[in-house]
Parts: structure tokens; sequence; C-alpha cells
């Protein structure tokens, strides 16, 4: 560790090297955490040392679920060496202690409830998560063993250092101890409901999973119901024999805690979905975010009985479910007076802000709005007038009725595409012979917009001409 | 009761939200992109009527390419507000059947309008049967001149024609007008009619006047005084 490379050959010269890849190493390690999920909610990564990575799992109170500390440990190690991943395992009280056995214990790698410290005692000081500076001073005192700091008076032992490396030594023992609490940071969040099945053979293919979702699902709903909450994101999780995991998410658009609809917005949302690999041997579903179940009304909701709002929502999940959650939206308005800023999408389902403040009196605006608009070759009669005949999408259309213009003035705030100054707008509604309605602008005035600088290739700034232009910017019914 | 224009409106016209025995699937051809603008005005008015519940709009991306996204301040002018329309917009066509079907499962819409046009005789008989359960309006947006057959109840053919005349400015377009044609139905006589837009119902009625000119085939007049 730590040695040149031309070093290294000397010593050995058949070694073998490979450039050290710490991303797909970190990448690796948060794919095994997440299969470790398995086990325990709560799963953190050890990263802190290039080439020492490791996960910490937290079993309290969890190992009789597999039949006792041993038997989680023997069905670990063989789960691992099945998916081929090289590990050493090792519980105890503390993180620190786990840690430590993991990496530097010979045999008994279990160390008994209350009994760290005897386990601790034979192992060599680097088990303590020092760095090699300090572990390189300990030993010049003689201390080799964290038996032999133990022995030691504590006052003394963090004043034997200059700095930091005495507090952070005593730190490494009192968490190794437990005294000192280590909290974990897991990988994801541990939710608050969820329920797992193990398998002795695994599932391979997604009729297998619907299965067990439907088997999963009221046991769910039951624990989500027992706390008046309801799930608004669902993650169904399966844990591979090749040591990953998988995972499949959806959220709802009001909290539930009805088995049935559970399950079916998950199978709307496609079960094929989850890369079972050669087949997973646990699966989990969860609750990532619960919400109370008493329902709170959106505006989607006003004036419709509780069948109604539940039959609503039920419908929601589902078409979100299967074509994304962007699909299926309403309109708001937004603040602008240009038409296309005018208005944005949310999302069907999530609460509606305030309605805001509404002009009363709509004028005439078109039903289906182009965006972005589509450029016109139009004639007016006068220059400043509404169109007498224009040409879209290659028909010409002869205007035989219009009204207009209402103005709209450039928004000068907002930067404009390709550096061209945003221009005052004149709208009109035209009808052509047909009854054909359609809105239209010209963008720049006369006299005041139709010229523009510009730099030409020497830098110098000349004004060249800039005639308005007519869009076709909307469609009546 | 005293209303200033007489209301032209047969009774059990098929411009009427479809009740009772005249449910099930509707489609519509428009005639170019603002026929197409007026069959959408025509069913969504026609199926927000009365209900509470949701109207649900819905079109594929290619579809929004073409004739420009919904607008808001329009949609409003037809009086739907923001809450009581759910838009859908899909990738591809074949999902808003998808989609289609379980609106109209859910019984949680007054209706459903959707811009459609591959439809196999047998996609078409499942939405016919849905919206006959769901006892809501359902009608398709067709573009191309589809010479298959379907299971629709009702087919019409919607054109833009010229609007009213405006109370104030002869230049100006009045009220809009479309021009309404029953090509074929089940049970009853096709036709053809001339409706405006009634700012004040948010419908559209008979154009006035025109109901005595031999375009409505078998209408009756009722005047409401």
């Amino acid at each position: 560790m730590g040695q040149a490379h031309a070093d290294a050959r000397a010593a050995s010269p058949d070694l073998v090297t490979a450039p050290a890849e710490p991303e797909r190493d970190a990448e690796a390690l948060k794919a095994l955490a997440l299969w470790a999920e398995r086990y325990s909610p709560c799963v953190a990564m050890d990263a802190a040392s290039p080439g020492r990575e490791g996960l910490l799992i937290d079993m309290t109170g969890g190992a009789h679920l597999f039949g006792g500390e041993v038997a989680l440990l023997t069905d670990m190690t063989r789960r691992l060496a099945e998916a081929d991943i090289p590990a050493r395992l090792a519980m105890a009280d503390t993180a620190g202690a786990a840690w430590a056995l993991a990496r530097f214990g010979k045999q008994r790698r279990i160390a008994p409830p209350g009994k760290t410290r005897e386990a601790l005692g034979p192992l060599p000081v680097p088990a303590l998560r020092l760095a090699p500076e300090d572990v390189k001073l300990l030993s010049r005192f003689g201390l080799r063993t964290i038996g032999n700091l133990l022995a030691l008076p504590r006052a003394g032992l963090a004043r034997r250092f200059r700095g930091e490396a005495g507090l952070t030594l005593v730190r490494r023992l009192d968490q190794a101890l437990g005294v000192e609490p280590e909290i974990l940071e897991a990988v994801r969040p541990p939710p608050a409901w969820r329920v797992w099945r193990n398998f002795l053979e695994p599932v391979i293919d997604s009729a297998g999973v619907e299965t067990v979702l439907n088997d999963l699902a009221p046991s769910l709903a039951e624990a989500l119901e027992r706390d008046g909450q309801g799930a608004r994101r669902l993650a169904l999780t399966g844990f591979r024999v090749d040591g990953r995991a998988t995972t499949l998410t959806v959220s709802l658009s009001q909290p539930s805690a009805r088995a049935g609809h559970l399950a079916k917005v998950l199978k709307e949302r496609g079960l094929e979905h989850l890369d079972l690999g050669f087949g997973v041997d646990a699966m989990m579903l969860s609750a990532e975010v619960a919400e109370p179940l008493n329902p709170v009304q959106s505006d989607l909701d006003r004036g419709l009985d509780g069948d109604q709002a539940l039959a609503l929502a039920g419908l929601l999940d589902r078409l979100g479910a299967r074509l994304g959650e962007a699909a299926v939206y309403h309109l708001e308005g937004r603040q602008s007076w240009l038409p296309e800023r005018s208005q944005g999408r949310r999302p069907a389902g999530e609460g509606a802000p305030p309605p805001a403040r509404e002009a009363p009196g709509l004028p005439d605006r078109p039903l289906l709005l182009l965006d972005p608009p589509e450029p016109v070759t139009a004639l007016a009669g006068l220059p400043d007038g509404p169109p007498a005949r224009f040409t879209w999408r290659r028909v010409t259309h002869r205007v035989v009725r219009a009204q207009g213009p209402e103005r709209l003035s450039a928004e000068w705030w907002r930067p404009t595409r390709r550096n061209k100054p945003a221009r005052t707008r004149d709208y009109y509604r035209v009808e052509d012979g047909e009854g054909r309605r359609y809105w239209l602008f010209r963008e720049g005035l006369y006299g005041r917009e139709d010229q523009r600088e510009q730099q030409d290739v020497d830098g110098a700034t000349e004004l060249v001409s800039f005639p308005p232009e007519w869009w076709m910017h909307g469609v009546f019914a | 009761m005293f209303s200033p224009d007489p209301v032209h409106e047969p009774d059990a016209s098929p411009l009427t939200t479809p009740r009772a025995g005249r449910l099930g699937l509707e489609e519509a051809w428009g005639e170019g992109v603002t026929g197409r603008a007026g069959a959408v005005a025509f069913a969504l008015t026609r199926a927000a009527q009365d209900d509470p519940r949701p109207v649900v709009l819905a079109a594929p991306r290619p579809w929004v390419r073409e004739h420009g996204g919904w607008f808001r301040d329009g949609l409003k002018g037809l009086g739907l507000a923001d809450g009581r329309l759910l838009l859908v917009e899909t990738r591809k066509e074949g999902e808003i059947l998808w989609a289609l079907e379980e609106v109209l499962k859910s019984r949680a819409v007054a209706g459903a309008v959707a811009a459609v046009d591959a439809v196999s005789l047998l996609a078409s008989r499942r939405l016919d049967l849905a919206a006959r359960e769901a006892a809501a309006p359902c009608l398709l947006l067709r573009t191309a001149a589809a010479r298959d057959i379907s299971a629709a109840r009702r087919r019409w053919r919607v054109r833009s024609a010229p609007s009213a005349p405006h109370p104030d400015d002869d230049l100006a377009p009045g009220a809009p007008r479309l021009s309404l044609a029953l090509t074929r139905s089940r049970g009853e006589p096709p036709g053809e009619w001339l409706v405006e837009w009634d700012d004040e119902t948010h419908r559209f009625r008979l154009a006035a006047g025109l109901a005595d000119h031999g375009l409505v085939p078998q209408g009756r007049t009722v005047a409401a005084a």
C-alpha cells in the first residue's frame, strides 16, 4: 500500500497492475448497499479509506428475523459468495468494533453483546480507523494493540499527542466501545413502512413478482392504515442473487392504504421494468413517502362526492404510472402577458396554488396556440393595418373580416433568442372567406422598431433595416 | 321568464349532450385545423354540461405539434376553468386508446374528447361499451380520411362557417359559427346544422334565423317567453 509502481515492480517483477477506478468502486459499493437493505433498512457506506471500502448495517433488534446472529452472518456469507463478491463479515455492539473485527479479527468475528472490550483487545491499533501517521506514532511508543491502549489511563492518552490526533484517538476508542454514539448515515433514508418476503427459490419473471406483490400489498396497507397513513410514494425492491438491488417507484396522487390500489398502481407502472437479472430471492414493498389518510380536497375534487373523488384519485394514479407523471396535467396561469408565457402545466393531483387574480372580461382568445409562432407572409392594405391576405402552411387566405390591433408590448427585461431585440406585437383576429378564424400578429412597429444595430466584421456598429414580421399564433374554434 | 332570443332547440336533438339511449362513442372529422378546433369546442362544451366532474381532453404529442397546444385563455372562453379540465398528452397514439378506456371505466369524469386516428373496430367497440357503461360522452377527433369501419354511433363533420355579424363593427368577426353535419348515425336521420357560440350559456346554439331556412331537417322551434 502506498508504494510507488517502480518500487513494487522491482520487488516483484510479475506484478499485475490495474488503474484504480474510484468512481466505479463507489458505484459498485452503492449497488451493494441497496442490496443489503434486504437485511436492514439502515445501511451506510464506508468509503473513507480507498481500497478498504465497506458497508455498515444497523441490525439492532433485527437478527432474530434471520434465525440469530450466527445464522445471519452465515446467510450473508453464502449469498455474497454466490454472487462472487469477496467479503469479510463481523458483528458487534458498535459500528467501530464491527469495523475492526471485519478487517482485523482472526476467527470469532461475532463479539457477544457487552464483550466488546475483550474482543477488541488483541486487535492491532490500525483497527481503530486511525490515520497512518498516528499509527506510526503509536508504534513508536510501543503501543501495538488496542489492549495496550485500553490499559493506559484515558486522560493521559489524549495528552501524549499534539493537536487533533489525541482527540481523534480517544474518540475512535470511545466509538468502538460504544461510549460515544456513532450515527450511521443510511444510503437511503429508511422508510417507516415496509414489508418484505424472502423466498427459497429465486423469482425470475414478472409473473412471479406479481404474485409476491399481491402478497405484500395487504401487509403494507394494514401497517399504513394502523398508523392512519396512506402511501404517496411506493417502492418495490427486488434483491437479486448477484448482490444487486432493483427498484420500481411510483407516486400516488392521494395518500392510499388500499391494498388493491397499491398493487394496481405498481402493476400499471410496469413490473417488467424491474431488472431481475438471474432472479431475486427477497422483495420489499415500502412506502417511501406517506401522508395522513384524511383526504385533502384539491380544486379538482370540488363539488364531487367522496366516491367520485376517490375514483378520480385512482384514475390519476393509473394514468400517471403508465404514461409518466407529467402526461396528465392541468393548465395554470403564469405572470406574463405574452400568450406563450402566460400558462404552465401542473401535474394533476398536486395541490393547486390559490387562484391568481384574473382580469375579468377576457378578450377573445384562440383554443389552440402555436408555440413557437409560425412565420406567415402577409400583405396588408395599410402598413400598420390588418392583413388583407396571408399565406400560412402554403395555403393563401383572403381576409374578409378582421379585428384589431390588440397591442402587447415586449417584455424587454427578458433575454430574447439570437440577440434580436424584443419587439411590440400587434394581434389581429382575422376571418377568411370560408369562415376560418386565426390569430395573427405583426412583430415590430413601423418607424420605431424597424431598424436595429448590427456589428460588422470590423466591430463597427451600423443600423440595418429590420422590417416588421407576421406570425401565426393561434387557431380559433 | 323572458329571454331576448327565442331559443331554437329541437328536443332530443343530436346537438345536445347525449343521454340515456343515445349514449356511446362518437367521432368527428374537422376540416382543417380550424374545423378541428371547432370540433373540440363543440365536444368539450357538450360533455361539460350539468356535471361537476372533470372533462378529459387527450391528444398524442404529434397531434399537438401539428395543431398547437391547448390555450388556457381560449379554454376559459369556453367556460372551462383550469380545474374542470384534465389534459392528457401521450407520446404515442396507441396510449391514447388505453388512457381513454381507463378514463371511462373509472366513472370519475363527465366526458372525454381525444385526438386519435388509428382505431380498430375492436378498440372502438370497447370504447363504445365503456362510454355507455360510464354514461359519459366520448368523442374521437379524427384527421385522416378514415375509411375504416368503427363502432361509433354518430359520425360528425365539423367545418368553420362565416361568423355572425358583429353587433358594433361590420368589419370584425362576430360570434363564431360552425357547420355541423351528422353524416352517420344509428337510429336517427342524418342532418346538417349551423350553430353559433353563445357567450352567455357557454354552449353552441342553433344560429338564430336559420332554423326556418330548411337547414334543420327534423327541427321544432321552441320559443321561450
